[in-house]
């Protein structure tokens, strides 16, 4: 599925993207905010930070985006901020690679239709209450 | 700001020798990366009579970013060490590819107050678009870098159009990637603006 060409990029059609398997790299907060939570109490409880994901099939797709923490009183939750980042480039049914903007919005809609969420949070409280 | 750019020979060698303290004080000393240096001086393999430094100083002279510039036609830091970073791809050896590396533009003179890290803003976006022009004039079209994930926002910031070349790798618990940087793309006026 998909294919690296001479630019180094993976061009991907856009139906293809349903059926890939993402698995968590790691996600992380700004250091910013990682500076702040060690020395300020009571500092701002907004929180921003990233995460990467990968895929399980060769050749490897990556796909990092960057949250900010929507501090809802019953459940908190990581919301992507921005478009991602990427070694994808989106191609039409024509194998026509879309415009790159136009690919990270096709992307970012995909993002946005899969539980990154939970393990990105969980992932984010591990890495730094321990 | 000026930005000073040269080879060895070319640049002052107390220019030289600051960037090689600045590059101390940042990677080994704030980013605590396992580097040799000798004499409060962080110097690789890769710092060569061939390879074109960067130095961004401030109006009193001190160093405030640096950056390196190496052809992928000798050996070069992605090749020689990080070649993982490609994702099984061929490591580039063109003369239209170059390296860029050692990148940091941290301010240490600054007065504002937070942690200080490896990229301050408005310098690295000059920085960057002038190491961008400095490297097309010498004929790349495309340039390699291996850097903390950090610089992709950097590059987004200042319009700078980059991909990733792989997955990043977690090295000593940081992710760090080969990220592409394509010249030809980038707003030729911007080019003309930063090459001088």
């Amino acid at each position: 599925m998909g294919t690296i060409s001479m630019d180094g990029l993976l061009r991907l059609r856009q139906q293809d993207l349903g059926k890939l398997t993402l698995v968590h790299l790691i996600s992380g907060i700004d250091d910013d905010f990682a500076d702040q939570a060690a020395t300020q109490c009571g500092a701002s409880t907004t929180l921003s930070g990233y995460t990467e994901w990968i895929s399980t099939q060769e050749p490897k797709l990556t796909l990092g985006w960057d949250w900010q923490l929507e501090t809802r009183p019953a459940s908190p939750r990581v919301v992507r901020q921005g478009l991602p980042r990427t070694n994808v480039l989106v191609v039409n049914g024509e194998q026509n690679p879309l415009p790159w903007d136009e690919s990270l919005e096709v992307l970012a809609s995909f993002i946005d239709n899969f539980d990154w969420h939970t393990p990105a949070f969980d992932a984010v409280c591990k890495r730094y209450t321990t | 700001m000026e930005i000073l750019a040269g080879r060895p020979g070319h640049l002052a060698r107390q220019v030289l020798e600051d960037v090689g303290r600045y590059r101390y004080r940042v990677f080994v000393k704030t980013l605590g990366w396992d580097l040799v240096t000798e004499d409060g001086l962080e110097k690789d393999q890769f710092d060569r009579a061939d390879t074109l430094y960067l130095a961004a100083r401030d109006d009193e002279g001190r160093i405030v970013g640096t950056a390196r510039l190496l052809p992928t036609t000798s050996p070069y830091l992605l090749g020689e060490v990080f070649p993982e970073l490609l994702g099984g791809a061929e490591v580039p050896r063109d003369p239209c590819i170059w390296e860029l590396s050692r990148f940091a533009a941290v301010d240490f003179n600054a007065s504002h107050g937070g942690a200080i890290r490896q990229f301050s803003s408005k310098v690295a976006v000059a920085l960057l678009h002038r190491a961008i022009a400095v490297a097309a004039e010498q004929g790349a079209q495309r340039i390699i870098t291996v850097s903390p994930l950090g610089i992709e926002r950097l590059l987004r910031r200042g319009g700078i159009r980059a991909h990733r070349a792989a997955p990043p790798k977690i090295i000593d618990g940081h992710p760090i990637f080969a990220c592409w940087i394509e010249v030809e793309t980038q707003d030729q006026k911007v080019l003309q603006k930063t090459s001088h």
